[in-house]
């Protein structure tokens, strides 16, 4: 992809990441048979966690908190999603496209569903969102561009 | 007859038993008898099979019997939780234990099979008291005690269960310490992080980053050989530190309390039934905090990349390192993996010790400008995919822009080029709002995450139509096929 990417457009630049991807994932892939089970979600689920959890927590301080949640997380420990799954009754998998939905009547199609409120604070703010994320996008694209442009004709001076 | 029977069954009335004289004089007695039909019905029928087992048992008639003999239960089987396993259940779910102390009482309190409160507290004490699960308080944070009693103690609920997977990496460290491929290369020494292959090991990864609201930095291990280890219940989080920033003066004394037990765990190993096995760790942070952890600048350095030596772009100020060892933006493929491996080799016997990069020193190389808080063999960081393919993502959205933005520049000059790239940017996340139904989030730079980081490569056709006609053929298309090259990675 990179090879295909680097070769129509010039002026895209490999990021550490890309270069990662490209070059460094494979070799890890090639050892240990997989990157997903190295994935960061477990660690990024924590903040969504602690976010919620620390607040029932007693404490005077952020600290104090903190250390509240660390005590009531490690005794959890015991009864995690894993461990209370293996009481549970296993349920067997649906048939593969089971689920969808196939008749044009069906109610789980978006267009047969009741038409969601609309909020108007939200569709502004959602609006708002949109132009800030398209002003920044557009903004790094013509700097990128433009960098390049004036690198190749300084190469070229 | 039989209208008198469907008389007394329909009509109301309060008679057990239907007396009918046949037309040869007998009488015959029909008694009523409550059956059920189904073993698993729904609740409304439960409720009507309640409602008509009380008035039964109210009148005290003669189908009592056979309306509780019909008496649904919701479930066979009762698990009965161990009182460890109650405990945990309630710290789990925030719970306090006067609350827990009735949802325990509407079942019928000790009949129940709950714990009671005094009982509870005896072992939430008890299990508060494993130094796996002992927690201090220092300057930097919260931390756990001991890391080592804290996987050990995982390790050994794994293997109780039976849940311990068997994952062999194909190291080939060992094999190059073994025979070095180059003459005069360095002996064979052990390394950080990198247990001999003779054996079969435990691989642990550690992860930091800062997240959340407020900012607090996380300490995450987890244990790779179990069926999920990315779940968040599978992890084992080591320590919460509220700070402003992950440099690497806080990241030290956040890791202050870790790094003997990490030491110490690389030494002795974990105990797996009943074998002591060597630990493999993994470094699997965010990419700022693993350039602070390993002493690195950061991505804007002359060598941004952890795993190989090649340089940013191409200069002439390093033009002996680019022609050594490549830039980033080389991908002619003339560096096959094995050259990258063996990058890998020659860095981790280099640099892998904690003090060795020194600033200023005549070692100082590979962009590394301060001592590694932590020695790991480079091999052995793993890649960020989540992460990484966040970025990748927003970079093909960014990309779209760009060829619109070349195509009007070169037609009609810069400024038209610009605001080109303005208005297709907007049309662009009006589109993928509206009919895609994906929104970027007003943090990170405006990646798209979650659902919408997912739902987004389902919706390349809209990305891949919409700078057809603004932008030249061919990048259209050699667009449309990096999607879905990218689809299938």
């Amino acid at each position: 992809m990179v090879t295909l990417l680097k070769g129509s457009f010039e002026w895209l630049s490999i990021s550490p990441k890309l270069h990662i991807l490209m070059f460094h994932a494979p070799e890890i892939l090639e050892r240990s048979d997989s990157i997903g089970l190295y994935g960061e979600q477990g660690l990024e689920a924590w903040h969504g966690r602690y976010n919620q959890g620390a607040v029932k927590c007693r404490g005077a301080t952020e600290l104090g908190r903190a250390a509240a949640f660390m005590r009531s997380m490690a005794l959890a420990r015991e009864a995690g999603a894993d461990v209370l799954g293996r009481y549970a009754p296993k349920r067997k998998r649906a048939v593969a496209g089971a689920r969808i939905a196939k008749k044009i009547g069906d109610k789980r199609r978006r267009e047969n569903k009741p038409p969601m409120p609309v909020c108007v604070a939200g569709a502004v703010k959602e609006a708002k969102k949109r132009t800030e994320w398209s002003a920044g996008v557009s903004k790094a694209a013509a700097t990128t561009v433009s960098a390049h442009l004036a690198r190749s004709s300084g190469h070229h001076a | 007859m039989l209208e008198a029977i469907s008389n007394a069954i329909l009509l109301r009335g309060d008679h057990p038993q239907i007396r009918l004289r046949q037309k040869n004089g007998r009488v015959r007695t029909y008694t009523k008898q409550l059956l059920p039909r189904n073993s698993v019905v729904r609740t409304s029928q439960i409720n009507k099979r309640r409602a008509a087992a009380r008035l039964l048992l109210r009148t005290g008639g003669p189908g009592v019997l056979s309306a509780l003999r019909g008496q649904t239960f919701l479930a066979r089987g009762l698990v009965r939780l161990s009182v460890a396993e109650q405990v945990s259940l309630i710290a789990a779910l925030s719970m306090t234990q006067i609350g827990f102390n009735r949802c325990r009482r509407a079942p019928g309190g000790s009949r129940s099979g709950l714990a009671s409160m005094a009982t509870l507290r005896s072992h939430r004490r008890e299990l508060a008291s494993l130094p796996g699960k002992q927690v201090v308080v220092t300057g930097s944070g919260a931390h756990l005690v001991s890391l080592t009693a804290a996987i050990q103690e995982r390790v050994s609920a794994l293997c109780e269960a039976d849940l311990i997977v068997e994952r062999r990496a194909s190291d080939a460290l060992a094999a190059t310490n073994a025979s070095p491929s180059e003459p005069g290369a360095a002996p064979a020494m052990p390394l950080p992080g990198s247990p001999p292959t003779s054996e079969p090991d435990v691989q642990i990864t550690l992860r930091l980053d800062k997240g959340g609201d407020p900012g607090t930095v996380k300490i995450v291990a987890s244990i790779i050989n179990q069926a999920l280890p990315s779940s968040p219940s599978s992890t084992i989080l080591v320590g919460v530190c509220p700070c402003d920033d992950e440099k690497q003066e806080e990241l030290s004394a956040v890791l202050e309390t870790h790094l003997p037990q990490i030491d110490a765990l690389m030494r002795d190993g974990v105990i797996v039934h009943g074998a002591r096995r060597p630990v493999r760790l993994i470094l699997g942070s965010d990419y700022a905090a693993r350039w602070y952890l390993l002493g690195h600048q950061s991505a804007t350095a002359t060598q941004p990349c952890l795993m190989c030596r090649r340089t940013r772009w191409q200069s002439v100020r390093q033009a002996a390192l680019d022609a050594l060892f490549g830039t980033l933006q080389d991908v002619s493929g003339d560096q096959h993996l094995r050259e990258c491996t063996h990058f890998a080799d020659r860095m981790a016997l280099d640099d892998a010790s904690r003090t060795s990069g020194e600033p200023g020193a005549p070692d100082h190389r590979r962009s590394v400008a301060r001592s590694p808080l932590l020695g790991i063999d480079p091999r052995q960081i793993a890649p960020i995919s989540l992460h990484t393919a966040q970025g990748i993502n927003h970079r093909l959205l960014r990309l779209a822009v760009e060829i619109v933005v070349v195509h009007r520049r070169a037609t009609d000059g810069v400024a038209a080029g610009r605001q080109a790239g303005s208005d297709f940017a907007l049309e662009l996340a009006a589109l993928l709002h509206e009919r895609g139904r994906v929104r970027p989030t007003s943090y990170h730079g405006g990646l798209f995450i979650d659902r919408d980081f997912h739902k987004l490569g389902d919706r390349r056709a809209l990305v891949c139509a919409a700078p057809v006609g603004k932008a030249r053929q061919s990048h259209v298309a050699t667009y449309a096929g990096a999607w879905r090259i990218w689809n299938r990675v």
